[in-house]
């Protein structure tokens, strides 16, 4: 693990092959997604016994699944006779999973429990106990499902580390826990994952260039007027970036986009410096490294007329299919015990500004496919692409909370996106 | 009351608006209350089940949202549109039919759209497109719903309107 210490100095390059070759892309598979904590789902995706779906880990296929007890488990989906991919539905309820080829059938446990001509076939003798499918390590956050097949990596809890401060600030808002109300959306895209993850980690510098369309229609809310801001960075990689609003101790403390009703309860849950944290933030958004990032803005309102005043926390996760190729999953986290209208008024914001089909998030998806047009150069190939000296010599401002991590406190600066990349290649030299 | 040929031709021209990017009177053809609603396909096991969900929509906008949409297209600043992709709606199958709403039309068609743009190359996607169209006066959409033919969608497939 490299050591915490995010120097501003700290000069660093990253060839145009990390963005271009294949090789780098199976050596990444291997190198850092085996062995992080990898986002799977929302535990409401399966809420009763037998509820499952299918996702990836990397490029891993993998069920996420209830079983009859009631426990959460990820299974390898790969049947282990010749190896066939076992469930090929997205999402569906089943207490045993069957193979299409020879007919083994799985409990939703992962037990091998039935062989066709078992007993005749391949004798009295035959261990089905251990032929079950791959379980991985399976870990909870709020509601948040976490998988590693690495039996070496610490905990869930330890791997989060103090990122936990401030994802609770977002997932921690109601006693009820949290709920994904509308579900898993699923969509590819053109462009390396790396490029998505320096982005949400904490790319302060893109909103006004990139999105000057969303500053010029008056869509950037709170964030048009917000001067100052932090970025935080974690151990195991993780980044965080907040933009804040004035504060004001003189008037009582206020939740944005929050029914006020609710503000007490939020006071109750988190913690005296976590409620400043996030009452005078902005947008918050960030990466749970390596492909989980979040993005959270708390005024929003989903353009129409009449409509509830709703924070937004868009959760999404960006696969490499290759080195080309993203899969990506987002979900919208709500309180789970909110009003639904509230709920909907979220979601809109969350598809019309941020989802797949959104113009907001077109110019960024915009920007990372460019570069595959460039990556065949040979002298492109030779050109180091990566700049990431911004922010070096600013003045920092005090931070307006007293927060664990990293604090910097510069609002427009490279310093996550240094801390993503240094992570990423301790990992890939084998410095890790 | 128009008849069933009418709004035929209604639809033809709202999509020929669409082809033509004249967005300005494309929104002029729509109800205060239109949706237009993008259900996100779902594998399910059972061929007797829905194939896409009920409750995740892959985009679900307004005549507002849908307003500013075409504004910012009009910016300097709209770099996924600059330059701008080659798009085209073939319908086919036009059919309308009664609601238990008065004044209240189902139109469904079946449709290819074809879009192209570097680097993400040229795609051809199906789709069935349902409609309500209100008829108390002249012709306007009050909603669209986009049912895609396709698995896992790519952005280059729905980050256009149907
Ligand atoms: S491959 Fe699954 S039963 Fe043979
Ligand atoms: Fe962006």
């Amino acid at each position: 693990m490299p050591e915490l210490t995010v120097s501003v100095d700290d000069r660093f390059d990253v060839p145009r092959a990390y963005f271009a070759d294949a090789g780098v892309w199976r050596q990444e598979l291997e190198k850092v997604f085996r062995h992080s904590w990898l986002l799977v789902g929302h535990e409401s995706e399966v809420p009763a016994p037998g509820d499952y779906v299918t996702r990836k880990m990397g490029t891993d296929e993998v069920i996420l699944v209830r079983t009859e007890a009631g426990e959460l488990q990820v299974l390898l989906n790969a049947c282990t006779h010749r190896g066939t991919l076992l469930c090929k539905a997205d999402i569906g309820n089943s207490s045993h999973f069957r193979c299409g080829y020879h007919g083994w059938t799985f409990g939703n446990d992962g037990t091998l429990r039935g062989v066709p001509r078992g007993r005749e076939l391949y004798g009295k003798d035959f261990d089905k106990s251990s032929l079950g499918l791959r379980a991985a390590r399976v870990s909870s956050f709020h509601g948040l499902v976490f998988a590693t097949f690495d039996t070496e990596l610490c905990s869930l809890a330890e791997y989060l580390g103090d990122m936990a401060f401030y994802l609770e600030c977002m997932l921690g808002v109601s006693a009820a826990g949290t709920d994904a109300p509308y579900g898993s959306f699923r969509f590819t895209h053109l462009g390396n994952w790396k490029l998505e993850a320096d982005n949400l980690a904490g790319d302060g510098y893109h909103l006004r260039h990139a999105h000057r369309a969303g500053f010029e229609m008056g869509l950037m809310g709170a964030q048009a007027g917000a001067v100052e801001g932090v970025c935080v960075q974690f151990e195991h990689g993780h980044a965080l970036r907040a933009q804040r609003t004035a504060v004001d101790d003189d008037q009582p403390r206020a939740f944005p986009g929050y029914p006020e009703d609710r503000w007490p309860e939020i006071e109750q849950q988190l913690s005296p410096e976590q409620a400043r944290m996030f009452a005078h933030s902005t947008v918050v958004h960030g990466l749970v490294y390596p492909n989980m990032a979040f993005v959270h803005t708390p005024r929003a309102g989903g353009f129409d007329a009449g409509e509830t005043d709703a924070a937004m926390l868009q959760v999404r996760l960006f696969n490499p299919l290759g080195v080309n190729e993203t899969e990506e999953l987002n979900w919208l986290v709500t309180p789970a015990d909110y009003p639904e209208e509230w709920k909907l008024s979220a979601f809109k914001t969350m598809q019309r500004q941020h989802g797949a089909t959104a113009f907001f998030e077109s110019d960024d998806l915009e920007n990372f496919r460019r570069m595959l047009q460039v990556n065949g150069g040979v002298e492109t190939g030779h050109q180091v692409p990566a700049n990431f000296d911004l922010a070096r010599d600013v003045a920092p401002f005090t931070p307006w909370f007293d927060g664990p991590g990293s604090v910097v406190g510069a609002d427009i600066s490279e310093v996550n996106q240094r801390w993503f990349y240094r992570t990423y290649l301790a990992a890939m030299e084998d410095r890790a | 009351m128009s008849t069933r040929d009418e709004i035929v031709e209604f639809i033809h021209h709202e999509t020929h608006l669409m082809n033509a990017e004249r967005y300005d009177e494309w929104l002029g053809l729509l109800h205060e209350d239109f949706e237009y609603l993008m259900p996100m396909p779902v594998l399910r096991d059972d061929p007797a089940q829905p194939r896409h969900s009920e409750r995740s929509l892959l985009a679900w906008e307004s005549v507002s949202s849908l307003t500013l949409r075409f504004e910012r297209i009009l910016t300097d600043f709209a770099w996924a549109d600059r330059p701008p992709a080659f798009h085209r709606r073939h319908l086919t199958a036009v059919r309308v039919a009664e609601t238990d709403q008065p004044h209240r039309l189902a139109v469904s068609a079946d449709e290819i759209v074809f879009r192209s743009r570097v680097p993400e190359g040229s795609t051809i996607t199906s789709a069935l497109r349902e409609d309500i169209v209100d008829v108390s006066g002249e012709p306007r959409l009050v909603r669209r719903t986009v049912l895609l033919d396709v698995d896992r969608p790519d952005l280059a497939q729905i980050a256009l309107l149907y």
